[in-house]
């Protein structure tokens, strides 16, 4: 009985999954040029012996200045959030890496004494990762007795490094306001023009699919690489002009461009890839793992014989390292 | 040739008297259709308004000037769906919450919507998304007599998210991140 329950909670699920598009993550991050500005930067010596500075988040929330760009990052997150679109917090998101990473070190199976398995590219990728940035800058301009903000909010895609939209302008100077009121009027004055941005950009991924980036490698042991020729369709071509048949055949409207490419590398951009595909029977949202599986399982069948490694580094970039997994 | 003047007057008499009638009824079915997206408005943005509202002032022309202020009441909440509000001074651009084709693919809706209140109060839900910021009838410069009229300009307060989240909730527009 508990099963039949259970069997069918697990359907139930998966029919209201269905028909939802992977959705991106959206996260409000400070603006190096802001994190500059306040001095909230660590530096460090590289190895050619110059001094480099890069953002550090933690300082700039835990510093007391940062009180303005909390006040920010809550306005947005409350408007986002009232138009349906909650947004993953920087600020909570780091607290929450620090304290798994803690528990990580500590934890160990009972029966052994065994730790969790980790490679160098899993603590890597514990940071706070979105698909979508929201970058926020602003700094508090004094004119005579008058204050007044000047405001730049950027939305960027993570992946393809795209402007998806932008907002920027001072805002009114006012004497007696502070400079709270002036931050939330400054949020307030753009956000109806910026949520209507994303909406089209949104508007965009359902008509003419996700933008993503594929970019194809080779394993150094592998014993093909992008010149190797192969018969494929009844023709005789090399792997990597096969790859772009590929890709020309699973494109929403053919449409992807290769930016470059080597007899060890291919990096295709502006990849547009459906957002569902028949997987298992039925129709799953897929976003850029998904859509790449579909090579990867070609490879894996003859003529071609290649094993391959999946490694995604979000919704919208993946590679496909060949050779082995 | 008097035949022949005769029966160019009588045509022309005949053009006139079947057309002219014609464009009286397609003008008034132009200003039946006054929430059309081609109505211009005219509108002057005040500031940015608190939370969720817009402050503007909007001119209407009508027969009486309590006319003028429904019809300018009922024009504010057509701009803010169909047309946006300007950016002025220090005040950003409000992009219009339906997109064009919504009118014509939504015109049953938008016809009861702005229905003006009948004799007991019955009248479109439009109402409930815009407040005059003062019950004062315009004067001085804002209330300007016209021929056949009144041009009279008000400032009022849209709830411009209450309006959004309608429209989203009668499905007329998209959530944001709908179908994610």
């Amino acid at each position: 009985m508990r099963n039949l329950l259970l069997c069918i909670a697990l359907a139930v699920t998966i029919l209201s999954v269905s028909g939802q598009a992977k959705k991106p993550i959206l996260m409000v991050v400070p603006s190096d040029s802001y994190c500059d500005r306040n001095a909230f930067v660590q530096e460090f010596t590289d190895e050619a012996g110059n001094t480099r500075s890069i953002s550090d988040y933690n300082k700039a929330f835990k510093s007391a200045e940062s009180e303005e760009l909390r006040l920010v990052i809550s306005e947005l997150s409350k408007i986002m959030a009232e138009r349906g679109f909650p947004l993953k917090d920087l600020e909570q998101t780091m607290k929450s890496i620090a304290q798994s990473n803690v528990e990580l070190s500590l934890l160990q199976s009972s029966s052994s004494g065994s730790a969790i398995r980790e490679s160098p590219i899993d603590v890597l990728k514990r940071t706070a990762q979105a698909d979508i940035i929201m970058d926020i800058d602003f700094s508090v301009k004094i004119r005579g007795p008058q204050r007044f903000i000047t405001y730049n909010l950027r939305a960027v895609d993570a992946y393809t490094n795209k402007v998806i939209t932008a907002v920027a302008g001072d805002g009114k100077p006012s004497s007696s306001a502070s400079v709270g009121l002036l931050l939330e009027e400054a949020v307030l004055n753009y956000m109806d023009d910026y949520t209507s941005a994303l909406q089209n950009h949104f508007d965009d991924i359902f008509t003419n699919g996700r933008e993503v980036v594929v970019v194809l490698r080779v394993w150094d042991n592998a014993d093909v690489d992008f010149e190797t020729d192969f018969e494929y369709m009844g023709e005789t071509g090399m792997l990597g002009d096969i790859m772009d048949v590929w890709m020309d055949d699973n494109t929403v409207n053919s449409r992807f461009s290769r930016v470059s490419a080597t007899e060890n590398t291919i990096r295709y951009e502006q990849v547009r890839i459906p957002l569902f595909k028949m997987s298992f029977g039925r129709e799953r949202a897929i976003d850029a793992r998904g859509f790449i599986n579909g090579l990867s399982t070609m490879l894996k069948a003859e003529p071609f014989n290649i094993q391959s490694k999946i490694y995604e580094r979000g919704l919208g970039e993946v590679w496909l390292i060949l050779g082995e997994k | 040739m008097k035949t022949k003047y005769l029966f160019t007057l009588m045509l022309t008499t005949l053009f006139c008297l079947t057309t002219l009638p014609l464009d009286a009824q397609s003008a008034r079915s132009v200003n039946k259709g006054m929430f059309k997206s081609a109505a211009s408005y005219e509108v002057q943005v005040l500031g940015v308004g608190q939370d969720g509202t817009k402050v503007f002032r909007i001119w209407a022309y009508d027969k009486t000037v309590e006319a003028a202020i429904n019809k300018a009441k009922r024009d504010a909440v057509a701009a803010c769906l169909f047309s946006g509000l300007p950016g002025s001074g220090h005040t950003n651009q409000t992009p219009a919450i339906c997109k064009l084709s919504d009118e014509e693919t939504h015109e049953a809706f938008f016809q009861e919507f702005f229905a003006y209140p009948d004799k007991k109060g019955n009248g479109g839900a439009y109402l409930r998304f815009v407040n005059r910021t003062t019950d004062e009838p315009p004067s001085g410069k804002y209330r300007v007599q016209m021929k056949g009229g009144y041009k009279i300009a008000i400032d009022v307060q849209v709830m411009y998210n209450n309006l959004r989240s309608y429209m989203e909730e009668k499905g007329i527009v998209k959530k944001l991140g709908h179908g994610f």
